[in-house]
């Protein structure tokens, strides 16, 4: 019980500080560390997820970061391409899209770490500012195709998309995919949890430690320098990539 | 899509309606946690068990429900001057709720 609480506590910081939903580290955690089935490590995640969600978008919408009106708009393309791909699951071959997907997250990676100037794709969407907001709806489609193909949660795209795409500053780009990811993990969750996969005596320590770390992260966060941020999401990206690279290996 | 800087509707009273549900489900699962684990301690028998899981799965319960009831209400509070919003947030709601079912 106490293992599930600090590995809900981690979660919960680094999903807050992020904007993730922390399924990347709560998933291995609670296979790994405490034991639990797959199926029921990522049922209790989403729920934890959907607490992290509830705890930090709490926090940046009393502070008026969150960006309600966009979050909610991408929100809808995002969850129509979660929703396609689901649909089209084994239509589409899913080896090459692995190296795609793979490929996309390298280069996003590669445009989030931080650096003096502007990146490529920074300086390519500011000559063409018109169109950002479509950019910006596909891109969440896009997103929503790779969170329902692959597994991966909304965050780790919805963040890049928000402040590459929409040049929302990184912590509002951070808090608008806080209050997104909640969405998207309360669907995924309602199911694990119909389906019985999700013990409710396990999550309960799970879930309060993922709302004791969410909390303070999200209350602090704006102290921690944006730059030092993006790093870390950089990382978090390549480490996402290398996991596609892996699942691409083993379907060849 | 509203600019990112875009003030066209009272975003702090739609900002204040989404925290506080979102809290108030929190705040309920925390409270079902805590009636579970006071029935633990104070109960005894198979009886205090039964209680203590079933408030145990009512908070996860009400944290799963959280976002949506969120959503919810943005959406019902948005229709009285942004009703595009509010067409965006239950459509985003109907969608989820339509993935979930073919997800089952």
């Amino acid at each position: 019980m106490l293992s599930l609480f600090v590995i809900g506590l981690a979660a919960g910081g680094f999903g807050a500080l992020l904007g993730i939903g922390g399924g990347l580290i709560i998933v291995p955690a609670l296979s790994l560390l405490a034991g639990l089935p797959l199926r029921a490590a990522v049922g209790t995640s989403l729920v934890c997820v959907c607490a992290a969600s509830a705890a930090s978008s709490t926090v940046y919408l009393r502070r008026g970061r969150v960006e309600l009106p966009v979050g909610i708009e991408l929100q809808f393309f995002a969850v129509v391409g979660a929703v396609a791909a689901g649909l089209g699951a084994g239509l589409v071959p899913a080896t090459p899209l692995y190296f795609f997907f793979a490929l996309l997250l390298a280069f996003t990676a590669w445009q989030m770490w931080p650096r003096r100037g502007a990146g490529w794709l920074e300086r390519r969407l500011s000559r063409v500012s018109g169109s950002r907001v479509n950019v910006a709806r596909g891109a969440a489609v896009g997103a929503g195709v790779v969170s329902g193909m692959l597994g991966v949660g909304g965050g780790i795209l919805n963040t890049p998309v928000l402040h590459l795409v929409l040049g929302l500053p990184f912590q509002r780009a951070v808090a608008t995919s806080a209050y997104m990811i909640g969405m998207t993990a309360a669907a995924g969750a309602l199911v694990y949890v119909a389906r019985g996969d999700v013990a409710a005596d396990l999550v309960t320590a799970a879930m309060l430690g993922t709302l004791a770390g969410a909390v303070p992260a999200a209350l602090g966060g704006h102290r921690i320098s944006a730059r030092w941020l993006r790093g870390v999401f950089s990382l978090l990206l390549v480490l996402v990539a290398y996991q596609m690279v892996r699942r691409g290996l083993a379907d060849f | 899509m509203a600019s990112p800087t875009s003030d066209a509707f009272d975003r702090p009273a739609v900002e204040r309606l989404a925290a506080a549900l979102l809290a108030g489900m929190a705040l309920l699962a925390v409270l079902c946690v805590a009636l579970g684990l006071g029935a633990q301690v104070l109960a005894r028998g198979a009886m205090a068990g039964a209680w203590a899981t079933r408030f145990f799965a009512w908070g996860r319960d009400a944290i799963v429900l959280a976002p949506l009831v969120s959503l919810l209400g943005v959406a019902l509070r948005a229709f009285r001057g942004q009703r595009r919003l509010a067409w965006f947030a239950l459509a985003a709601l109907v969608v989820t709720l339509v993935g979930m079912g073919l997800a089952r």
